[in-house]
């Protein structure tokens, strides 16, 4: 009896381990939440399902979120669908989560979220097996949400050979509603105001109180792009070997790159475009590449107020120009022209005793002057019309032909349509020249008139006329000067890099060799007229120093002429040649001599005299200075002058010298 | 380091050579005390100081004697035409030449230069290098190569014209010709009538708008080989006020125009005598080309009109007519600074006339030609004091 009841609770035992534990249910989470903002008058909510660890191996969450407000309990303000996922093997476990949004809302409203939480089981297979296999019932739902009945039955057969009976029941992704939860929120009175439908217009709220409407909520501000605005000034230029324009004419355009907001640390990119068929000349008829102009730096980086700064000089062509700046991270610059131009020309209109002669397909406008010169043109004519006609009319073919004048912008005038060749023709840059027919007809002017035909030019203004009657090109030169004093004209800093470019290697410096030299003057600059000084000469020795110099194996006396060329800008003089190539002779090195053109006051003059080196200032001596004080003197340290005023009343120091000699 | 103490004239004039700006007005001291004191320096060992101050007053004295002496003596000395100091430079700063064919172009520095032949006489040489390689020159001469001294007179006719009568003396100073002469006036009928004792002709003033509509009345006389008589055109503004008659000297009549020589010439007007102004300018003025034209920055160097030697004369001016004899005394007071700096009244004469045209005008008129005739003031102050009281 004992041992059956030992075996019989041991048997129980067994059993009970045996069949499936209904094992139950670690957490299920569900969560509903409501909420508010009035300023933004807005209505949030959110309904979630999750899972534990343990159930995760057999469910997916999932939660349906309903926004409800007090006046509407049938259709939501918003509801949606979640669905989690849960894949614990991998540690993955995503609620499902359902976000509720309106943006209706009221004063003293209440809002309710209402959540109702799911879980869908898995695709379950499972086989009970085993010798009590077709008495211990298989679970699908190990947790107990359900019983297997929402599943199938099946299996092979009710029994393998040899095998008890082993059935299999299915249960395919099937969700469970394991319960709701919900939340509500009563909004506060205020604000006052109710979103209004009119701008104006007063609201009612729901319970009856009148509010005005809201403000517009702003807008989350999106980030402002970089507006990048190009300035050019001034906007009109002379033309390169126009200097002669008149006083003051500018000569470079200052160019500044803004950005806006103020942007530092931004690199720029400036970019010049020639305008096609501008400054008189048709580029159609033209061969080459218009030329544009230089730009001091064609890129850089905006400084701490955001700006980028350069100067722009103009070519030896008149035309218009387009500039365009590009800003790292910002907007590419509208264009903005350049007009490259001599100022104040006018066009020479047909007249009654003169023929407008030479236009051309690349030209087609060439009789373009100051007003000195066009009206010089018509005294011209009629006076040699009345000279020699009288008050007769002067037949058609006898009348002055006038040729080439300038172009509409000035500048060069090419002949040869080639905009980078020039010939001989180039001069009549600004208005004051014009070739006059002397020796073919129409336009034929007889010898015996020529005399009386040139003190005409004289008295109409032409100074110095060039009379090219006996050339292989016979005409007058005519130039209009209009009283002009000798031209000043200026050297810059570029020019001088052109220049010494040219007379050392016989070749123009590249935009990047220019560009760095350039870069090296501004440094130097920076520092003071020495350092200025010191620079152009290390630039200006490399050159001689360069593997390309090196190449041209020239001999001493090219040698020595380089040097001037390079060095002074100019041919050697007798005696200076003489001494340097003696130099060389008496075994003094090419270094020697280069430092000699180096060092030299001539040298250094020419630096100081750059446009855009430090102002040029001789550093007086002291003494003098000192000299000139002890002497009541007033000294001028820019011309290292002493000034020692006369004194303005003689006659109180001097009353007997006034005595003597009224005249004081 | 300059060291400018005045009154120094000498020093001053130094600092204007080398171009020293100049910056106050120099105070002249008379010869005599620069006599005066050097005598008075440093005395001699032995010499009594008494001796040596009893010298020094007495030598004074007679510097000052010799002063007035000179002032009441002195006669006045017309001033030549004046000239600008315009030098030609060479460019600085040119530009490089390109020539050549498309793809081929050569790019070669044209070297202008201005070298100088003779500064005084103002001849250069307009050097450059040219398109073929060689090197071209054009000589230049400068207009202010010629020391002109304008003498003119007036009369009056019965008819009411006044007769100008102008005598441009060529300088023996002078380097070059008289390339062409100008005068101005304030008056449409002022007629040159005759130069170098040739009468002109209607057809000789065919370029002169105020004659150009009226016929001919015969053959030039001049234009084809003597002078031509044109008009400067006002729109060069040293010749934009009044008219300016200009006579250009034409080839054949250049031996008539030498340094040396005497350039005659007559106007007629109703318009009464006042001041105008005159210029000259030294020849050839037309340069001979060389088959290309010389580069931009040289042709810059050359001066203009501004370099043309000018002054003043008497000549017709039309709206001293309309004037009150008070007015036209204003015209000629307003100008006699103008008419000693030109020497054309002595500073003592000037003193008087301001001084007696202010309060007894005929007077003053009936004693110009005692003081013409005593060298006292010029033909032009003469006739212009005259014309006050017609």
């Amino acid at each position: 009896m004992k041992k059956s009841i030992i075996v019989a609770i041991f048997t129980l035992s067994f059993l009970f381990l045996s069949v499936p534990q209904k094992a139950h249910s670690q957490s299920v989470f569900g969560l509903s939440a409501v909420g508010y903002n009035s300023t933004t008058r807005e209505i949030f909510g959110t309904s979630a399902t999750w899972l534990d660890f343990q159930l995760a191996w057999y469910y997916d969450p999932e939660v349906l979120g309903e926004l409800y407000w007090q006046f509407n309990n049938e259709v939501p303000l918003d509801s949606g669908y979640g669905i989690g996922l849960s894949l614990p093997q991998y540690g993955v476990l995503i609620p499902a989560v359902v976000n509720l949004y309106s943006t209706s809302y009221l004063p003293v409203t209440l809002y309710t979220t209402y959540s109702t939480h799911f879980v869908r089981s898995y695709y379950v297979y499972d086989s009970c097996s085993g010798p009590f296999g077709f008495f211990a019932p298989c679970y699908s739902d190990p947790f107990g949400f359900s019983n297997f009945f929402g599943g199938l039955f099946g299996g092979p057969s009710f029994g393998w050979p040899g095998f008890p009976f082993n059935p299999f029941f299915f249960v395919s992704g099937r969700r469970f509603t394991l319960g709701t939860t919900q939340v509500s929120i009563l909004t506060p009175p205020g604000p006052f105001c109710l979103p209004s439908f009119k701008s104006g217009e007063m609201m009612v709220t729901a319970d009856g109180a009148t509010a005005p409407p809201c403000p517009t909520p702003t807008p989350t501000p999106t980030p402002t792009p970089i507006t990048t605005i190009l300035e050019v000034s001034p906007m009109e230029v002379t033309p390169s070997g126009t200097e002669g324009a008149g006083p003051g004419a500018p000569k470079t355009a200052t160019v500044t790159v803004k950005t806006q907001p103020a942007t530092p640390n931004r690199s720029v990119t400036l970019t010049l475009i020639p305008i096609e068929n501008s400054g008189g000349h048709v580029d159609a008829h033209h061969t080459g590449r218009r030329p544009a102009g230089q730009l001091r730096k064609t890129t850089g980086t905006t400084d701490a107020s955001g700006q980028f700064t350069t100067t722009y000089t103009p070519s030896f062509i008149g035309g218009l120009v387009d500039i365009q700046a590009t800003v790292a991270g910002g907007t590419t610059s509208g264009r903005v022209g350049v007009q490259s131009r001599v100022g104040f020309l006018f066009e020479l209109q047909a007249g009654t005793n003169y023929e407008l002669i030479g236009t051309s397909p690349s030209h087609p406008s060439n009789h373009w002057g100051t007003q000195l010169a066009n009206f010089g043109l018509r005294e011209i004519a009629d006076n040699y019309k009345s000279t020699f006609y009288s008050q007769i009319a002067i037949p058609q073919a006898d009348k002055l032909h006038y040729n080439d004048q300038s172009l509409i912008w000035g500048g060069e005038f090419e002949l040869d349509n080639d905009w980078q060749t020039g010939d001989a023709h180039r001069e009549h840059r600004r208005g004051i020249n014009c070739d006059v027919r002397c020796c073919t007809t129409p336009g034929f002017v007889p010898a015996t008139r020529r005399a009386q035909l040139q003190q005409i030019f004289i008295n109409a203004g032409s100074t110095d006329t060039n009379d090219e009657t006996n050339t292989s090109a016979p005409h007058w030169h005519l130039r209009f000067l209009n009283g002009a004093t000798n031209v000043a004209v200026n050297r810059s800093a570029g020019n001088f890099v052109t220049e010494t470019f040219s007379a050392a290697l016989q070749r123009e410096a590249d935009a990047d060799e220019w560009q760095e030299r350039m870069d090296t003057f501004d440094a130097a600059h920076l520092q003071g007229q020495i350092q200025t000084i010191d620079a152009a000469k290390a630039m200006t020795s490399a050159l001689f120093q360069s593997v390309e110099y090196l190449n041209r194996n020239r001999s001493n006396e090219e040698y020595v002429k380089d040097l001037y060329s390079t060095f002074l800008l100019r041919d050697p003089d007798a005696g200076g040649f003489l001494y340097w190539m003696t130099a060389l002779q008496n075994g003094y090195g090419r270094d020697h001599v280069l430092r000699g053109f180096a060092e030299s006051t001539e040298f250094r003059n020419l630096i100081i005299a750059l446009t855009d080196t430090p102002p040029p200032g001789p550093i007086c001596n002291s003494a003098d200075e000192q000299f000139c004080y002890s002497q009541g003197g007033i000294w001028d340290p820019d011309n290292c002058f002493c000034e020692i005023e006369p004194d303005p009343d003689p006659c109180l120091n001097k009353p007997w010298l006034c005595d003597i000699y009224p005249m004081y | 380091m300059a060291l400018r103490h005045l009154p120094d004239v000498l020093a001053l004039r130094t600092f204007e050579t080398m171009g020293w700006p100049r910056r106050a007005t120099p105070t002249r001291l008379p010869c005599s005390i620069f006599v005066g004191l050097a005598l008075g320096g440093q005395p001699q060992e032995g010499t009594s100081v008494r001796r040596l101050f009893l010298l020094v007053i007495a030598l004074i004295s007679l510097g000052g004697v010799g002063l007035w002496a000179t002032s009441t003596s002195q006669q006045i000395k017309r001033e030549p035409l004046q000239k600008a100091k315009t030098l030609l430079r060479s460019p600085e700063v040119y530009a490089k030449r390109r020539h050549g064919e498309p793809g081929k172009e050569v790019t070669y520095d044209p070297r202008p230069k201005v070298e100088v032949v003779d500064a005084k006489a103002g001849k250069y040489h307009l050097k450059w290098i040219g398109y073929d390689g060689k090197q071209k020159v054009i000589e230049y001469q400068h207009p202010g190569a010629i020391d002109i001294v304008v003498t003119g007179a007036v009369e009056k006719a019965s008819d009411g014209n006044y007769t100008y009568d102008y005598t441009v003396d060529i300088l023996p100073t002078s380097f070059a010709y008289l390339y062409s002469f100008q005068l101005q006036n304030y008056s449409d009928d002022t007629r040159p009538v005759e130069i170098n004792s040739r009468p002109t002709t209607l057809a000789d003033l065919r370029i002169l708008k105020n004659f150009r509509q009226i016929a001919d009345d015969g053959k030039a006389k001049n234009f084809e080989n003597t002078v031509l008589i044109g008009e400067m055109s006002r729109a060069i503004p040293q010749f934009k006020e009044g008219q300016w008659i200009a006579f250009g000297v034409l080839p054949d009549f250049q031996s008539s125009v030498v340094p040396g020589s005497r350039l005659r010439l007559k106007l007629v007007s109703k318009a009464p005598p006042g001041l105008v102004g005159c210029s000259a300018a030294a020849g050839p003025r037309t340069l001979q080309g060389v088959g290309e034209h010389m580069p931009t920055e040289l042709e810059e160097v050359m001066p203009g009109f501004e370099a043309w030697p000018s002054g003043y004369t008497v000549g017709p001016v039309g709206f001293l007519q309309s004037l009150s004899e008070s007015k036209r005394t204003s015209y000629i007071l307003d100008r006699m600074v103008e008419f000693e700096k030109l020497g054309w009244i002595t500073p003592s004469a000037r003193r008087w006339y301001e001084k007696t045209l202010r309060n007894d005008i005929s007077s003053a008129v009936q004693r110009t030609h005692k003081d013409f005739a005593s060298g006292q003031i010029s033909s032009e102050v003469l006739a212009m004091i005259q014309a006050i009281k017609p």
